[in-house]
This record gives C-alpha cells, structure tokens and sequence, in this order.
C-alpha cells in the first residue's frame, strides 16, 4: 500500500464514518423529538393557562432584560414586557452604561424616581449607578436599574441580584413575547416533583417580516429577505427537532438568552453569568448542570415547543458572520471551561453524551467539513475521485439534508403552523433546497473564523446592528 | 352545523321532548372527525353556560349517546384518550360514572390521574378530596394550582380530612394540606401544623413556615425563633419573612441578633421585620451599633423608603 493510498483511505474512512454517526444523530433526533412534541401537545391539550395566570400559587419571576444603546425602542419594548399575563412578576430594566439617552427616555415615559435600593452583591458585578421606580402604580412591576457599562452577562448578573422572585426570565430587550409565553414557561417549574427543574427554555422564531405593532406581534409572515427566511427555517429544525428531542433525553445544553427562565438559587450557587466568554448563555446551563451532578441531585432543563419569542434575524452576511462567529467562540470556550466532563462518567449523560455530541458534531463539525472540502480538492487535482461515486454520495447527501428540513417543516405544519399560506410552505422548501449551496457554506466559513479568532485571542462581541421590527409590514 | 344544534339546544325549552336532531347530524355522528368537533364544541359550550342551558347541553350529549364514546375511551391503552374521556364525562357532570373515574385517581399516568382527581372534586366538592387519603403518586404543584382553583368555586363548609392528610406519607398530600389550612385559615390545626415543622423533608417544612403566618397565635413566633438555630438557610429566611408580619416588640431581641447573621439576605429581611413590627422596632434598628456603615446605611434606607410608599 502506498502513503498515497493509505492517506486517501484514512481520509475516506474517517470522514465516512463521522458522516454516518451524524446522520444516524438526526435520524434519532427527527424520531425522538417528533415523540416528544407530540407527547407535549397532548398533555398542553389539558392545560388550561387562565388557571395559572389567576392563580396566586404560581412560581414568582423576574424578567432581566438588559439594554445597551437601545433608546430608539426602549419605551415600547418595556411597554411590550410590562403587558406580559402574568400576575407574580417585576421587569427589571438593566441600563448597561448606554451612552444614548435610554435612561432618560425611560425616566420620562415611566415616570420613573431614584429610590434607595440596597443592592445585595452576592454574584461581583460592575457598580450600580441607581435604581429607579414608577410613581405611576399601573408600572408598579418595572424596575430600572442604571449601571457601568459591563456587558451582558454583567447586566444579567446585577439583575440577578436586585431580582427579588425565586426565578429569573432572561431576555433580549427587542425580542417580542407571546402574551402568555411567561404562562408557559412557568408550567414546567410545577411539574416535576421529583426533579428540579432548573431552567425553562422554549422555542425563538424570526420575526423579520412579521407585523408589529407596539411590541406585540399582530401577524406572523415568512421573511422575503433569503438571509432571514432560510434562519427560520434553521430556527425550526434547531428548536422544534433537536432542543426538544434533547430535553426528552434530559441532556439538553442551551437556553437561548434570546429567552430562558432560571431557577435563581442555583443561578448564584453556580456564579452568576461568566462574563469571559462570549458564549455566557451556553456555558451558564452548563455550569447549572455540573454542579446538579456534582450535588448528585435529581434535576431536568425543560424545555416547551411553543413559539414564544420573536427575535430579529441578521439580514446581511457581515452581522450574520459575527454573530455565527461569537456562537462559534462561545461554544468552544464552554467546551473549555468544562471539558473535565467529556466521557467523564461521574457526570452522567451530561459527560457521556451531551458534552461528546457538542465536542464532536457542533464544535468539530465546521472543522471536519473544512478540512475535508479542503481534502477533496486537493485530490480532485490528483485524479484521485472517483467521480461517478463522488456524484452519488454528493446526492444522497444533499437528498438528506434536503428531507431533514421537510421533516422540520412537516413537524411545524402539523403542531403550530405558524406559517398558513401555502405559498410560504412552498418557500420554505425552496429554501431547503437552497440552503446547501448559499448559507451552509458561509454559516461553516464563519465557525472557521470563530475558530481563527479564538486562537489568536480575539473576544470582541461583534456590533450586531438591527434594522427594528417596530414597523409594522401591510400587505 | 354543529354550532347551529348547540345553540338549538341551548335555547330549547320543552322539558320532556328530546332535542330536535336533524337526520344529517345522525348519520355524521357516525365519523369520527365530526363527532369529536361536536364533542368537543359540547363541552366548550358547557363550560361557558349554566342553569337550564348547560342542562340542555348535557341532555344533548346523553341524547347523542356520546357518553357511551367516552365509556369506551376509559378502557382506551392511549393516556390522552382515556384522560381526555374522564374530563368529558367531568364536564358533563355525569356522576353516576363516579365509581369508573375513582379508580383512576390513583392512576400510574400523570395526566389521567391529574384528570381523575379533578372530576371527583368537580363533582363532590371538598369531600371529593378523599382521594387523598390512599393516593400514593406525587400530587404535583400544577396539580396543587388546578386542585385549589376547583376548590374555589365551592363553599367550604369547614371540610373534613386535614388532619389525616397532614399526616400522611406521600409528603405531597402533606404539601397540599398545608396549603388548604392557610387557604381556608383553619386556625383549629395550628398544632398540627406545628407538627409538621418536625418532618425531614424540606418542603414541608417550608409550607409549614409558611402556613403558620397565616393561622397564627400568639404562641406562633416563639415556636418560629425556637427553630431557628438549627433550621436549613431557606427556612430560616422563611421564618423571618414570617415574622415580619407576626412579630411583636417581644421578638425585637431575636431580630436585632440577626442583624449579625452572616447571610445579607437574613439582615435584611430582618431589618424589614424589625421596621415592621412597631415604631419601637425601627427606632432599635436605626440605633444599632453600625447602623451608620455599610451594608446597613443601605439596608435602613431601604426598609425606610419601602415604609413611606
């Protein structure tokens, strides 16, 4: 055997058999989360919400939205927020050092007044500069907080301690709620009285191209632009199919900070949120679930099907690569942080399976596709592809992908059908089809720069400019 | 046409007659889909009339033989199915089923048990809660949300079974009877509740604490500041917050000590209660030997904006 032969057999092989085992991941993943949402549309099918949001026995909450530079919408965000249903809540505001004039817009709208607030430090953050309150008793529940400028996770961190409820709903300040999304979120806290639910996640849609109007969502259309509609169609196979298939298994390792409730005791026992990595939404579920398993305590991170949150989408490729990139480097530094659990049995399924699927096929995915594109030209220039094998190989795994995604569309058009016309289902297909050839390509180009700039210690968040979502589209 | 035969119904007022069904109504029954839409419109309909028009939905529902659909779900291996049956049968207030969904209620699937446990209460009010005496699976907290709004729409009458169920095994009955006694204020069970303080497992305890700021005597603090020392960080939080509305100048000692205490939420649900209890209290806390440094200057302007709003 030549050094040739054998170098293009070790690469044949070995990509090969990393191909197959992730194929047979979504496989199971398609099966598993398809009983899982339709387990949970059954039980919801006996839940009657007003039951909870009259009730004096739901879990308290506090919603932690923290703002930077967002003055052009702040007042209708918090609007949006403060017309949430749900009785035993407070919406804490977290100014982070905006150099606009968010506060003062906040001040005037709210009739807001600085009031003494002992801030209880029990996770270190950045100084408060003051905490102010309604006069106006129908804003009884907004809390602003003003602080120095920290960054997200020192944001969320100093609402963790001003949060006076037993459970915190971290969100992005521009994202639209469902009315009764925190009604949902809530349900999985009571459920479980064997475990201990320590978050709460549920499903984040696109909102470009939906209407809008005063922070609530008034209908639901497909984005036109292909960027934003081909991330929903992601959003849907990444929450629908692979969050839900992982909170059956109980091993699920991301809470979007997009929206996600915490249990607030473990929140502090665990830290707060680690303002050194980038990826702080990732890498506090983690923390949560090591130091559940190191306590050797029963524990769950649920996580609910229904559309809840509504977020802008990146439309251009330069904010869709920094942000692809920021997730690349989050999910690495996450890895790093807590790599003493990959196949480390002590930790359970979280070591055994979570934290290797993660390793393998989120973080090295980008990298074994790269590598191997780089491969197969290398010995296409070589003559040393089989080309009519190549060609059937390359369908098979284009027809793949391409079902995966029907799979994902179907499993939508069969629970929530959020997207009624049939032109914009026949667009989604289109978008399938497409995928492969325009977006998958650049979303692995970005992981790989995520990559480079990791490796020479680049830890800026990225300016994520967003175009609004507060005008409404008439069709 | 499902729509147009509720709201004959619901208008229908000859007492003896059935109510008129057209000939097409009888022959869709016959499908599935159909049957479950009208069902399922016969219940939404129920849950939103009373008197004499929810009387006709139910003679409709009879008349229909629908009832005879959801016998057959009872016996059905599918959970939602036989779940969903139970509430039918629930909604339509069919009592005479009483003995079929009994047994249920201690039913190894959460959800037909969950549905079971609800129709009996729906049905006998306060005295449907005897389930509780043998049910040995968790009555979950959602579970405890649902239970006590039924309850709700019953008067009381001084229910018998607390006491057993304060005693019981499955700590989640324990939890329950907890949360009635305070619900329904029955100051008569204050020693039992006093009782459960002694249990091992925490959230008890903690419903216990709880529970007894609101049946309280003037007995009640003296027994919270003897558990005190040795109770877990969460109950001793809990007994202060108690506190802060049933403390008497008596128990300003107690909390002036807790100032001291090394957990910052403890000092200040302390200062709190200590603000609260009479102008006595506040003056001891704004007299306290670092009244004037941190984190107290803090604390006390706090405790004292929160007194003025």
């Amino acid at each position: 055997m030549s050094w040739q032969t054998f170098v293009f057999d070790f690469f044949t092989y070995a990509i090969l058999a990393y191909s197959v085992t992730l194929m047979s991941c979504y496989i199971f993943i398609g099966i598993y989360s398809s009983g899982a949402v339709n387990n949970y549309l059954h039980k919801n099918s006996f839940t009657d919400y007003r039951i909870l949001a009259g009730s004096t026995q739901t879990p308290s909450m506090s919603i932690l939205a923290p703002a930077y530079n967002e003055g052009a919408n702040i007042i209708e965000n918090v609007r949006s927020l403060l017309s949430i249903y749900y009785n035993n809540m407070e919406v804490i505001i977290l100014n982070d050092g905006s150099k606009d004039d968010s506060l003062e817009k906040l001040i005037a709208a709210y009739d807001l007044y600085k009031i003494d607030f002992f801030v209880n430090q029990q996770i270190h953050t950045k100084k408060v500069r003051g905490v102010y309150k309604s006069r106006n008793h129908v804003y009884r529940k907004l809390i602003v907080v003003d602080k120095e400028n920290g960054g997200k996770a020192d944001a969320l961190n100093v609402g963790v301690n001003i949060a006076k409820n037993d459970y915190i709903v971290c969100i992005d300040v521009d994202c639209v709620l469902e009315q009764d999304a925190l009604l949902k979120l809530a349900k999985p806290f009571l459920e479980y009285p064997n475990h201990r639910v320590i978050a709460t996640g549920g499903v984040i849609r696109i909102a470009n191209g939906c209407e809008i109007e005063n922070g609530r969502l008034i209908k639901v259309h497909l984005p036109e632009q292909f960027l934003p509609r081909v991330q929903t169609l992601e959003y849907i196979r990444a929450f629908l199919l692979g969050r839900m298939a992982w909170s059956r298994l109980n091993g699920l390792l991301l809470i979007s900070g997009a929206f996600g409730a915490f249990d607030k005791e473990i929140v502090i026992k665990c830290g707060g949120y680690n303002h050194k990595t980038v990826g702080e939404d990732m890498e506090l579920v983690v923390r949560m679930r090591r130091y559940m398993e190191e306590l050797k305590q029963p524990y769950k991170v649920a996580f609910i099907p229904d559309p809840l949150c509504w977020t802008e989408a990146p439309a251009s490729f330069k904010i869709l690569g920094r942000q692809r990139n920021r997730w690349t480097r989050g999910t690495i530094e996450t890895l790093r942080f807590h790599k003493i659990m990959f196949f480390n049995p002590s930790y359970g399924l979280l070591g055994m399976i979570s934290y290797p699927y993660w390793f393998f096929f989120e973080f090295l995915a980008p990298i074994v596709e790269f590598v191997g594109m780089s491969v197969f030209i290398i010995f296409g220039i070589f003559g040393l592809i089989n080309w009519s094998f190549f060609f059937i190989l390359l369908a098979f795994v284009f027809c793949f992908g391409f079902l995966y995604s029907i799979f994902a569309v179907l499993m939508e058009v069969l629970t929530y059908h959020q997207y009624k016309q049939q032109k914009d289902i026949a667009n989604l297909m289109l978008t399938a089809f497409l995928e492969p050839f325009i977006f998958h390509p650049f979303v692995v180009w970005s992981a790989i720069k995520g990559n480079i700039d990791l490796l020479r210690k680049k830890n800026a968040w990225g300016e994520m400019t967003r175009q609004g979502l507060s005008s409404p589209k008439k069709k | 046409m499902a729509n147009l035969l509720i709201r004959k119904a619901i208008f229908f007022e000859e007492i003896e007659d059935d109510i008129p069904v057209t000939l097409r109504v009888q022959q869709s029954l016959k499908q599935t889909p159909f049957r479950k839409f009208l069902t399922n419109e016969l219940l939404k309909a129920k849950k939103n009339v009373s008197g004499s028009a929810a009387e006709n939905i139910k003679q409709l529902y009879l008349q229909l033989n629908l009832n005879q659909y959801a016998l057959a779900g009872l016996k059905n291996r599918r959970w939602y199915l036989k779940a969903q049956a139970i509430q039918e049968l629930s909604v339509m207030g069919l009592k005479e089923y009483l003995t079929k969904i009994y047994r249920f209620t201690n039913n190894a699937n959460e959800l037909v048990r969950m549905e079971a446990q609800i129709a009996i209460v729906n049905f006998y009010g306060f005295e449907g809660l005897r389930f509780l005496d043998v049910v040995s699976y968790p009555i979950t907290e959602w579970q405890q949300i649902k239970l006590l709004q039924e309850l709700l729409r019953i008067s009381p009458d001084n229910f018998k079974g607390i006491e057993k169920w304060l005693k019981s095994p499955n700590k989640t009955v324990v939890v329950f009877a907890l949360k009635l006694v305070r619900g329904y204020h029955r100051f008569e069970l204050h020693d039992s509740v006093v009782g459960c303080l002694a249990d091992a497992d925490k959230q008890v305890k903690l419903q216990a604490i709880i529970s007894l700021g609101e049946i309280y005597t003037a007995e009640t603090s003296r027994l919270l500041i003897g558990q005190f020392l040795s109770a877990h960080p969460k109950h001793q939080l809990a007994i202060i917050k108690v506190l802060q509305n049933i403390a008497t100048d008596d128990d300003i000692p107690f909390l002036l000590q807790q100032l001291d205490h090394e957990n910052v939420e403890i000092k200040l649900f302390a200062a709190r209660a200590l603000a609260n209890i009479s102008a006595k209290g506040l003056e001891s806390l704004m007299n306290h030997k670092q009244a004037l440094q941190y984190p107290f200057i803090e604390i006390i302007a706090q405790v004292k904006n929160e007194l003025a709003i």
